[in-house]
């Protein structure tokens, strides 16, 4: 076995173990996760008081979407706040949320720009509510999601964060549906983290938080613009529980155009290995558990594995343009022919790499299928797991080695959009 | 212990999966090289063939219809197999059995070939091939580009190739009656041979001016 091939199978064996670890999971709790599918809603006895912040940047267009959205919540009227935080927008957003200025249940705020977390932090700084969460202005909730989310709270003490399951909103074109199908296998993989105890983001739409962790532990911050990840890290750090609430349903604008995915994704990537390699002590840290040996090492993993078979694919693609080159600059045109054509399952490759990079292919669709059922979008096989498996396959290696790039050579955090 | 018990679980499971695709990846390549086993069968069944057939013609004239066409086309499939096999295949003990075996046959054809194209006074081209799969020939690929380009625009030509690193007393014999040096790749046209890499151009030049419409032959590289 050559060394590029021993590289290429312990990457194929670690990603098939993240998969396997997974499923592992699934089957282990496997009643539990069947009984989420008829989870009736919860009757709340003296729930909390909520108070969810829209920090908004120029979001003229989207912000009284969001507004309505909360306002429409399936909650008690006087426990449910909105404190919209208008973040230096250089459109006319104060003028929108200036309608608000006399809703009771709607408080406006205007401060310099100062970036995501300074909003949020400014609309905790402004509250009582016990319950905090945060929506981003491209975000739409389920009416029924934060009485489900608050119920779990009120029967998890301990539980100091709730994550939603969030869901493509009205995909348009073949790239949104492909990012359909990455949020819905996206659900699966965070509620088996969420069993785990694991879970390394709790996500700007709509996750909630209790309001007497932030004087724990401290405020958003910067975070390589990535804040919604490193105050996870936080939490992990101080062993504060994350839950995901599967049936807590936030819908939310996904780019529409590559070039806005590609600047969105590298954003998450990057902010990914800095949060990672800022919080280095936790991992393989036996005081972290799942966390540690499992969240961080996988997340290493992918992004060494996607780097590498990127790399290896585009080494081999150049060989063969090399190769063509070379037959016609010494032979013509003339090489090669239809007669190769006609189909011979001999020439089909059966080595083992080849089998168990089929494998994976299953876990993956499983996991996605699981996910589908999950966020309630359908029951079987979607055949845009097919585009988002074809898309993410060409487009994800350049966000990726993109991140390790501005990593290796100290480039500056990626713009928010 | 207990809170690493999943992890041990997932580790065996992955071992299971690796160790199932290792074994699916043995019985689909032994199911190859029975499939070339097959084919070696076959082609060994026509050379006899055309050998009876090409004995029967002594006693008659060219145009009863005697040709190895048949065998060219399967020596041609053969070939193929076999260099998938070689570029593939993580065992080549097996497959160099079989290359001993392809080069008899070919070595067969080449001179039935030479005494049909002889005796009927058909315009047949042959040329043996001599390559190493080795990194120490390093125009070999190029040379095989180069064959099966003249092979397409000459059909009439017939392309012979011979591993001479493979233990086999045939080739030994072959490089010892054509005097083939250690340079390779190397080329026997028509008796006579050329060493080091041969362009197109120049293989051209040294064969007939009008091509005659022959079906493809073997060749491998």
């Amino acid at each position: 076995m050559t060394i590029p091939e021993f590289l290429t199978y312990t990457v194929i064996f670690l990603a098939v173990y993240v998969q396997v670890f997974f499923l592992v999971t699934f089957f282990d709790h496997f009643k539990e996760i069947k009984k989420l599918k008829n989870e009736p809603l919860p009757d709340l006895v003296n729930p909390p008081k909520v108070a969810i912040i829209v920090p908004c940047w120029n979001e003229e267009k989207t912000v009284h979407g969001t507004i309505a959205s909360i306002l429409a919540l399936d909650y008690p009227p006087e426990l449910l706040e909105v404190i919209a935080v208008d973040d230096g927008s250089t459109d006319k957003t104060w003028e929108e949320l200036s309608q608000y200025k006399n809703h009771s249940r709607v408080r406006i705020f205007h401060k310099e720009n100062g970036g995501k977390h300074t909003a949020v932090n400014f609309g905790i700084e402004n509250t009582d509510a016990e319950i905090i969460g945060g929506l981003d202005a491209d975000s739409f909730v389920a009416p029924d999601a934060l009485r489900r989310m608050i119920g779990m709270f009120m029967a998890n003490p301990k539980a100091m964060a709730i994550t939603p399951s969030l869901i493509v909103d009205q995909p348009k074109n073949i790239l949104q549906y492909a990012q359909r199908i990455e949020y819905n296998m996206s659900t699966y993989n965070k509620k088996m983290l969420s069993l785990l105890g694991a879970i390394h983001v709790t996500p700007g739409p709509f996750s909630l938080f209790r309001k007497n962790m932030f004087t724990k532990i401290g405020a958003f911050r910067k975070a390589h613009n990535t804040e919604d990840q490193e105050f996870a890290y936080r939490m992990q750090e101080n062993h504060l529980q994350i839950e995901h609430c599967v049936n807590a349903f936030v819908y939310t604008r996904s780019p529409n155009t590559v070039k806005k995915l590609y600047v969105q994704r590298l954003r998450w990537i990057y902010g990914f290995i800095q949060n990672t390699m800022d919080y280095r002590h936790l991992i393989f840290n036996p005081e972290y558990l799942n966390f540690s040996f499992f969240t961080l090492p996988s997340g290493v993993i992918s992004i060494i594995a996607v780097v590498y078979l990127s790399l290896v694919f585009l080494y081999d693609a150049i060989l063969l343009v090399i190769k063509k080159i070379t037959v016609y600059s010494i032979a013509g045109f003339t090489h090669g022919g239809v007669a190769h054509l006609h189909f011979d399952w001999f020439y089909i490759n059966t080595q083992t790499v080849f089998f168990v990079t089929i494998f994976l292919y299953m876990l993956i669709i499983f996991s996605i299928v699981a996910g589908t059922r999950l966020n309630k979008q359908g029951h079987g096989f979607d055949w845009h797991i097919l585009a988002y498996i074809l898309i993410y396959s060409v487009i994800a290696p350049f966000w990726l080695l993109k991140a390790v790039w501005n990593t290796i050579a100290r480039r500056g955090q990626p713009a928010w959009r | 212990m207990k809170k690493f018990s999943k992890y041990f679980i997932a580790l065996l499971i992955t071992v299971a999966l690796f160790a199932l695709a290792w074994y699916a990846s043995i019985y689909f390549n032994n199911r190859k090289i029975n499939e070339i086993i097959k084919a070696q069968n076959q082609a060994t069944i026509d050379v006899m063939s055309s050998e009876t057939q090409f004995e029967l013609l002594q006693q008659s004239s060219c145009q009863d219809s005697v040709s190895n066409d048949e065998l060219a086309s399967e020596l041609s499939n053969l070939a193929d197999k076999i260099t998938y096999g070689e570029q593939n295949f993580s065992d080549q003990t097996q497959l160099n059995l079989l290359k001993q075996q392809y080069s008899v046959l070919e070595v067969k054809d080449f001179l039935l070939t030479k005494q049909i194209s002889t005796r009927c006074k058909q315009s047949v081209v042959t040329i043996l091939y001599f390559y190493s799969n080795d990194n120490t020939c390093t125009d070999c690929l190029n040379q095989g580009y180069v064959l099966d380009a003249l092979r397409q625009q000459y059909p009439n030509v017939r392309v012979y190739s011979f591993d001479a690193g493979l233990d086999s007393s045939t080739i030994r014999a072959l490089i010892s009656v054509y005097k083939v040096p250690k340079t390779l790749p190397t080329l026997v046209l028509d008796g006579k041979t050329y060493s080091g890499f041969q362009t197109l151009a120049a293989l051209q030049k040294l064969l007939p001016a009008t091509p005659v419409k022959k079906p493809v032959s073997a060749t491998k590289h």
